[in-house]
């Protein structure tokens, strides 16, 4: 998972998987829609590995409120 | 002395009472303490934040007062449960917790100004400003397409400067997938 400095550069990088131009997202929106979430936010509590299930439970909306291309869908 | 007022009856539901009390300390307790994987999570995510690097199972194992067969054990159940973390292959070595890396990447990382080691990928370096609480996380980084620099600037989980505007993050191998091979996405 990388940083490109445009989508144009993504779509030129010589390793880009086939299909994988709709791996592309707004770091900005990450942030606010993902990486807010309990699953990240959290990682420094003690007891945290007891409860990455509970903190996780928001983790498939916010991938769809990133994107809604099969892509960025969960297992 | 024993209280003679009270009667063999009312003795028994004090008893009842007690031990209804001590199970529910035994269970308050258990559910409140961190359980060994959690503990040892928390010990390798601690060390990267203090030093950038992770921890050494022997040294978790000092820290926690355990066996070191204890801690390297517990250390590939914490591999196994399914968390972007790996160890070196073959060894027992932590090669990558998420969001930080021990290898390093292309993803720079400097907490105050002072370089702090390397975050796991683009898209985790996204998450590592919750892990320093009031300082300024910056990442830097080269587009893989072009090597040209990039840079993000955050604390607190918001984003103060990201170089250049139209920087985007990329994932190669769809979501459903990331499990099994993490270092690949």
């Amino acid at each position: 998972m990388n940083l490109f400095r445009s989508e144009e550069h993504v779509g030129r990088w010589s390793l880009l998987a086939d299909g994988a131009a709709a791996g592309i997202a707004d770091p900005r929106r990450l942030l606010a829609e993902v990486f807010a979430l309990p699953r990240y936010t959290r990682r420094l509590d003690a007891d945290y590995l007891d409860r990455v299930g509970e903190h996780s439970a928001g983790l498939p909306d916010a991938l769809r409120r990133v994107s809604d291309d099969p892509w960025w869908a969960p297992a | 002395m024993e209280d003679h007022r009270v009667g063999k009856g009312e003795r028994l539901v004090q008893a009842c009472r007690q031990a209804a009390f001590n199970l529910g300390a035994i269970w308050l307790y258990a559910w409140r303490v961190p359980s060994d994987r959690a503990s040892l999570y928390h010990q390798v995510l601690a060390g990267y934040v203090e030093a950038g690097v992770a921890p050494h199972y022997l040294e978790i194992a000092k820290t926690l007062d355990w066996p070191a067969d204890h801690a390297r054990a517990v250390l590939h159940e914490v591999v196994g449960v399914g968390l972007p973390v790996w160890l070196h292959p073959g060894t027992d070595l932590i090669a990558s917790f998420a969001p930080f890396s021990s290898l390093p990447t292309l993803y720079r990382i400097s907490i105050d100004g002072a370089p702090h080691g390397y975050a796991q990928c683009g898209l985790e370096s996204l998450a590592l400003s919750w892990l320093f609480p009031d300082r300024e996380v910056r990442i830097d980084s080269l587009c893989p397409d072009c090597g040209e620099p990039i840079s993000l600037v955050m604390s607190g989980g918001e984003l103060l400067s990201i170089s250049p505007d139209s920087v985007v993050t990329h994932t190669n191998v769809p979501v459903s997938k990331w499990r099994g091979q993490y270092p690949l996405a």
